[in-house]
């Protein structure tokens, strides 16, 4: 059910996204039985911990407020090293792609949208930048901020860790402890 | 994990719009729906990267079909974490934190991992005399593999 929310947020780029997100929530509903992600990797939806149907209203919100940044794409050159920052926004081709993907290869379509407006962020504080880079041995989601885990001696749990105000303040944090430990 | 990689490989092999093979040119950019280029690479014999077209031009009535001798590569299998990374100039620090701690041998192994990759931007509120802590003294680089670690999920 995760993913089926994950797919939905990641159609969110299409020009036509509202029409393609009814669609794709129909066909993904049955792609994510065939494609269920082992437990070792953290898909973006599933590090939100939010309830399914928070995460659905998510990407509808998305759509209707955002329209157009939703025709960014990550472009990965062949022959090279996939360039991860780079966008593009070629709403004649992302065009083209949706009409004819509607009926064609869609229940596997749904994995090469790469969606950088998704707004997840991890502990209050880290926003995923760019989620779902698939590679060999994983996948990279690229992050603004440093993720400062709990102190070793501490039984916070990642999820309920300290929330910082800002990156500053986390940085700051992370500094404070490092000196301190250098310092016993 | 593998499902997605099946995905990303088979849809390497697809592009929108019909393309005859008239109308392949040398270093031809093909899009292909994997959100990744495919090169062609040559005309004659035509190739598109280092698969050979050995049947071209094969009609049906939603599209084209052209035979290849091997299975074009994408990225997401040509690429290990650490070789995506390496060379990017985003990362530049994460890259030389995860060397001197010796995670960039992890992130080159079989995995699977997640990472959390911060860009380069993220360390910009850590001043020379911390970062010469973390990456020089013993204690300093215990730290530093404790944080990096805690952005990789095995």
């Amino acid at each position: 059910m995760i993913e089926v929310c994950h797919r939905t947020q990641r159609c969110t780029l299409c020009s036509k996204a509202l029409l393609s997100c009814i669609l794709h929530l129909t066909i993904l509903l049955f792609a994510s039985i065939i494609f269920l992600p082992a437990d070792t990797i953290h898909h973006t939806s599933a590090l939100t911990g939010e309830d399914p149907m928070q995460m659905l209203n998510g990407a509808w919100a998305l759509v209707t407020s955002d329209g157009h940044n939703m025709t960014n794409v990550t472009h990965m050159e062949n022959g090279t090293k996939p360039m991860m920052r780079q966008w593009g926004s070629d709403d004649d081709l992302i065009g083209s792609l949706v009409d004819t993907f509607v009926d064609a290869v869609t229940d596997v379509l749904a994995y090469v949208f790469y969606a950088p407006d998704m707004n997840i962020t991890i502990n209050g504080n880290v926003t995923v930048e760019l989620a779902d880079i698939l590679l060999s041995n994983g996948i990279v989601h690229v992050i603004d901020s440093i993720m400062i885990p709990p102190e070793k001696n501490e039984t916070e749990t990642m999820g309920n860790s300290t929330m910082m105000d800002d990156e500053e303040t986390a940085v700051a944090a992370a500094e404070a402890k490092d000196i301190d430990g250098g310092m016993v | 994990m593998w499902g997605a990689h099946l995905a990303d490989i088979l849809l390497y092999h697809m592009t929108a719009n019909k393309t005859m093979s008239t109308d392949l040119e040398q270093d031809m950019e093909l899009f292909m729906w994997n959100y990744e280029f495919a090169n062609i690479t040559s005309l004659d014999p035509p190739m598109i990267n280092n698969a050979t077209i050995t049947a071209a031009d094969l009609e049906a009535d939603n599209g084209v079909v052209h035979v290849i001798d091997k299975v074009l590569l994408p990225s997401s299998v040509m690429y290990t974490i650490m070789g995506a990374i390496y060379d990017d100039p985003d990362f530049s620090i994460l890259v030389s934190l995860l060397n001197v701690t010796g995670l960039n041998e992890a992130l080159s192994g079989p995995g699977p991992f997640t990472l959390f990759a911060p860009m380069n931007d993220a360390f910009a509120g850590i001043d020379n005399e911390t970062l010469t802590y973390l990456t020089t003294t013993e204690e300093g680089l215990a730290e530093l593999t404790y944080i990096l670690t805690y952005h990789v999920g095995k």
